[in-house]
Parts: structure tokens; sequence; C-alpha cells
């Protein structure tokens, strides 16, 4: 055996002992085996993986993540797009916590103008002020804090009124024995779901969901079973209203680890053959990696009132409201067609985000 | 022979209309030809029907039923309902 034994690769690398374990515990270093004594031995390039480890942590990454690195560094069919791809990732992440740190720093200079100066008490400081309140006035609040607040809104909102993942753009019942198939892609993110009619007020479906976080930037995503309801429907000689609510639970995939996450919805909309308006307030939670309650709103027009066989078009307006996010308010103008069973909207958000979706019935 | 004829006689009697009949049925709600597709996907899932008209310009479901078949008033709301949509008025051809 060339290797080295764990003591020689401590001193050589400068790394303890119990560090190096943790290491190759994490199957981010390997040993070759054993000596007659039991003594690890490590393979010859252990050291060279060390600096590869040092250098990364030096750049932020996790371990987790350099064990991904050394995956893809391992594998044959790996490519710089990979790589090229976790670094863009990397950067997101960098970009979410300059823009956390930024927000803290507005807040602390907000305060800091309120503070008096020189010999005034330390009860009229407003940073003691600040801190002594028991919920703070501000907007932003340090994460553990927010969280709580979150996961009230989102419990609120479950147990209460029954908040979200309705996508927005088609109801989530259909007609009794018919598939619904819809899938989101606009400035929240990703959504796939599927539903399934039982009778005229009740559905399943399969809901997926890939975002950002409302804080973070960190992508993660989000799966599971849920249950749409239809609470109320008025069926008027020129028009239908209606009420649904859609809530599931399942589980959140963020940072290679799996939570659990629950989100409700409520979508009330009012349509005749010209105009179209609705509203929706939605809520998620899915533990550390997102608590966020938000919501929506659209108007619409049709130029022309479509007959049952044509190809019909709407112009719409779409304003989405995330009180966590950076881009608070965010306007969507919109075009919706459809024909028969096929529904196609298409759209560019306020900040700068293409929207493309898409319904299929059957 | 006269056993032969009560027995066809009572066959045409309970058979039905002998010929394709046309039922118009008036829907509340019907603004939207994507939602209302559900209509006619639910009265083609039925034996009896030939073709499905939805016309939202007249609020009015046309169904028109194969020879010597019918669907009664019950059925026909159902359906409708089933698919989301009120029915007011049920009007029927031969």
């Amino acid at each position: 055996m060339n290797g080295l034994t764990i003591g020689r690769l401590a001193k050589a690398s400068g790394l303890r002992t119990d560090t190096l374990r943790y290491y190759e515990r994490l199957g981010l270093i390997q040993t070759e085996g054993r000596k007659a004594n039991g003594y690890r031995i490590f393979v010859p390039e252990t050291l060279q993986q060390l600096q590869f480890i040092h250098r990364a942590k030096l750049l932020n990454f996790t371990l987790e993540e350099i064990k991904d690195l050394f995956i893809v560094r391992g594998s044959p069919q790996s490519n710089c797009e990979q790589i090229y791809e976790r670094l863009q990732g990397k950067i997101a992440e960098i970009d979410g916590k300059i823009d956390e740190l930024a927000t803290f720093k507005r807040e602390l200079q907000s305060i800091a103008k309120k503070c008096p100066r020189g010999d005034a008490p330390l009860t009229d400081c407003s940073l003691m002020d600040f801190l002594d309140k028991p919920v703070a006035c501000c907007e932003e609040k340090p994460k553990a804090r927010s969280r709580k607040r979150n996961f009230g809104k989102v419990c609120v909102a479950i147990f209460a009124l029954g908040a979200s993942s309705l996508p927005a753009h088609a109801k989530p019942i259909s007609y009794v024995d018919g598939v619904m198939v819809m899938q989101e892609n606009d400035e929240t993110g990703h959504t796939l779901s599927f539903d399934y009619t039982l009778t005229p007020n009740y559905a399943i479906g399969w809901y997926d969901k890939w975002e950002e976080n409302e804080r973070g930037g960190k992508n993660y995503s989000v799966h599971g079973p849920e249950f749409n309801t239809l609470l109320k429907r008025w069926n008027l000689p020129d028009g239908q209203a209606n009420i649904f609510n859609s809530t599931g639970a399942g589980f959140a995939d963020g940072d290679h680890k799996i939570r659990g996450a629950a989100w409700t919805s409520f979508l009330a909309d009012y349509e005749t053959r010209r105009l179209y308006s609705s509203y929706e307030i939605r809520g998620m939670f899915a533990d550390d990696i997102n608590s966020s309650v938000w919501q929506r709103a659209r108007v619409g027009v049709a130029p022309y009132a479509a007959g049952y066989d044509d190809v019909a078009a709407w112009f719409m307006l779409q304003g989405d409201y995330h009180p966590g996010k950076k881009d608070t308010w965010v306007a969507t103008p919109l075009v919706r067609l459809f024909y028969k069973t096929y529904l196609l909207e298409a759209g560019y958000s306020s900040n700068h985000r293409l929207m493309l979706n898409w319904d299929l019935q059957f | 022979m006269r056993k032969f004829f009560i027995a066809l006689a009572l066959i045409i009697a309970l058979s039905g209309p002998a010929y394709a009949e046309t039922i118009k049925a008036s829907v509340n709600g019907l603004v939207c030809a994507f939602c209302a597709t559900g209509i006619e996907k639910t009265f083609r899932t039925q034996a009896a029907v030939d073709t499905v008209n939805v016309d939202l310009d007249n609020k009015l479901v046309t169904i028109t039923t194969k020879p010597q078949q019918t669907l009664d008033d019950a059925t026909i709301t159902k359906l409708i309902t089933d698919a989301g949509y009120s029915v007011t008025g049920i009007t029927r051809n031969r």
C-alpha cells in the first residue's frame, strides 16, 4: 500500500484527524483499506482531494456541493455545462444573500436615522427600542422571526380558510371523469399539475412546483397530491362565478434535503364571454426552505365573443404580490388563446420573466 | 299468430321513439368554450347520443339521439350538472 495513514495525512494537510474521519464518512475522501493494526490507509490522491475541498470551501461551496462536484468530475459523461449550471446556482445563491444583507443594511440605516447622538440616554436609542419590541414594525426581519410569522400566516390560511397552488389560469375542476393537465412557467417558477374530476365539486390531483425561495433565491421543488373543491358556483344567464379551494401536502426538496410541505389556495373568478376577473390567495409552508403567502389578481377582456368552434383570444393583465420577495409587486401582461380543449398563455412580466402556460383537457 | 302480433306491438310500443330525437337544453353559465367542452365529452359517453352541439350565443346544448333511442330529462340535467352548468329548460322535437 502506497497510501497515507490518517496521522500523516493530518500532518501533510494541516487538518485534524476527526475532520478527516468526518470527510471520509461523507464520502469526500476514500480509504484503500486498513493496516494490520487497524489504522486507515488513505488513497494516494487524498491530499489533492483535500486541496480541492479547501479551495471549494473558500468559494463558499458546502460539503454536500463539493461531494456533488466530485461526482461530476468522476463521471465520464460529465461536461462543462454541468459545472456551469452549478456555478450559476451558486452565483444566484450569493445574489440572494447580497439582497438579504442589503435589506438588513437599509433596516439598520433606518434605525440609525432615528437614533439620537451625543449624551442622550440609552432609552432614547432607536435600536434598543426596536430590539425590545415583541414584533418589529419593519417588513424584513431576521430569518427565525420571519419564519415564525409566515408559519402563523400559513396555519391561519390552512386551518381557518382552508393558502398555494392553483395554477391561476384554469379552473382546478373540469367535468366528471375529466382529466386536466396544466403547466405554468412564470416569474414564480414552474408548475405542473394533473387533476381528475370525481364529482362536479371535487377533484384529486398531483402537484409539482419548482421555484425560487421567497427570500434566499435558492431553487427548491414541492411535490404531492392535492384535493380541489368547488366551494360555490353561480351559473348566470351571461356569466359564471366560482370559488375554489385547492389544498395539498407532500414534500419539498432543496439543498439536498427533503422536508414536509403543505399548501392551500383560494381562487375566486367571474367571467362573461368578453370580461374576465380573478383573485387568488396562495400559501406554501415547506419548513425552512419557504413559508409564504402571496396573492394574484387578473383582469381580462376578449376582443370578440368567440363561438364554441372558434379560437378564443383574451388580453389579460396579471398582478402578483409577494410580500417576502425582492420584486414585491409584479405585473404581467399576457395573451390567452384557446381552442376546444387546448389553452395557451404567453406574457412578459415587469421583472423581465417570460410567461408560458398551457392546459390540456381530455 | 294472434299472440305474435300482440308481442310485436308490445316490442314496438316499449322500444321508444322510432326516429331520432332532437333535444334542446337551455343552460346557464355557458360562457367559456374551453370549459364547455366538458358538456360535449360527457354526452358523447352516452350510447343513445348521436351528435352534440354547444351554442354559446343562444346558451343552448342541442343533442340528437340515435334512431329509436332517447334520453330523459333527469339524465340530461344530471349530465349538464356534472359538466358544471345549470339547466333552465328542455324542449324536444321528433
